[in-house]
């Protein structure tokens, strides 16, 4: 199994090994750089790929085990519509916490909308950070006189 | 005397016929990969069945692993690993299992310090045998901890025996660990 540099598997390792419930190897394994590394590197498929090799190695190591929860919550910085069809399958495969992480894939989903809003007169470009639900909430005003609301 | 023998002989015939089916199955399992859903029968006092796992997710042990995590927390020496890897319980299993499984759910804690009776003890009155739980930000339990040592005067830190998810058995300060210890709730069973 050759992995790159900047995935850091010694790190994602000691995560593993660390981790006493699923939601925190969830938490600490998105945070990671490595993780985040994969997400930006790999497609959707090139994640389930690595996840199933490393799943179904028969003599798992560590390592294998650490590579495919780091594979499968890589999987949270895609597009959830692309993701969504494939969590089903992910759900039930072999490793111990695979329902646990795709349940909290669900209920952490990305969700991108835009939502448009009329003001007059019109108003100065501005910033505004709006409490969001799950993830990063974005409010952009532009020149126009509209508020554009991403929810990620 | 030959009906004797026929009855035997489809006894005999029975037996070795589960004989074989039950080797094959542990071949089977043998050379599958691990399973890692297999739990034992755990209840708490009230028999309610407690969700568990003897995880058996990695076959192939690496010494490199423990060792690393042995240099990162063990540079001041107030941090003692009395064992190395064992995959089979977490720190759940350790404070609530007898150290024979893991127990990988926070709401799984609250229900079993509910049904067997834990009540919850201020910092200042916490005592050896008490047990730890931390809380980690999103209200998860991430970590479990048996109270070896009364806080200490200056820190109100109590030592404390936990295992670090499937690694190691570890003695340490209670908040020198890599889990949240921002909201700690400590638990007696005093009756």
């Amino acid at each position: 199994m050759t992995i790159p540099p900047q995935v850091n598997i010694d790190d994602l390792c000691q995560l593993y090994l660390m981790a006493n419930t699923p939601r925190y190897l969830f938490r600490h394994l998105r945070e990671h750089d490595g993780v985040k590394w994969m997400s930006e590197h790999f497609s959707i498929e090139d994640l389930v790929t690595i996840y199933s090799d490393n799943e179904r190695t028969r003599k798992r190591s560590v390592e294998h085990v650490a590579m495919a929860y780091a594979a499968l919550i890589a999987l949270y910085y895609k597009s959830y519509e692309k993701v969504e069809p494939l969590l089903g399958a992910l759900a039930t495969s072999g490793l111990r916490w695979a329902p646990d992480v795709v349940d909290i894939l669900r209920k952490t989903a990305k969700i991108v909308s835009v939502n448009s809003i009329q003001f007059s007169p019109p108003t100065k470009p501005a910033v505004i950070s709006v409490p969001g639900t799950a993830g990063l909430t974005e409010v952009n005003l532009e020149t126009k006189p509209r508020i554009e609301i991403v929810r990620r | 005397m030959v009906r004797r023998r026929g009855r035997v002989g489809k006894r005999l015939l029975a037996f070795l016929n589960r004989a074989c089916s039950l080797i094959k199955e542990r071949r089977t399992k043998s050379s599958s990969v691990v399973d890692t859903r297999r739990g034992i029968e755990l209840q708490t006092r009230e028999g309610w069945d407690i969700p568990n796992s003897q995880s058996t997710e990695f076959s192939m042990e690496d010494e490199k692993h423990d060792a690393n995590l042995r240099r990162k927390y063990n540079q001041s020496g107030a941090v003692e690993f009395r064992t190395g890897i064992i995959p089979i319980y977490n720190c759940h299993g350790l404070t609530f299992g007898s150290r024979r499984t893991q127990i990988g759910e926070g709401n799984v804690i609250r229900k079993i310090l509910l049904d067997d009776k834990y009540v919850r003890i201020k910092h200042q009155e916490v005592l050896p045998g008490d047990v730890v739980i931390y809380v980690g930000d999103d209200g998860d339990i991430e970590h479990s901890a048996v109270v070896l040592e009364r806080p200490d005067q200056q820190l109100k830190i109590p030592r404390v025996l936990s295992k670090w998810g499937t690694g190691a058995e570890v003695t340490h300060w209670a908040n020198q660990c890599p889990y949240s210890f921002q909201s700690p709730e400590y638990y007696r069973i005093i009756k």
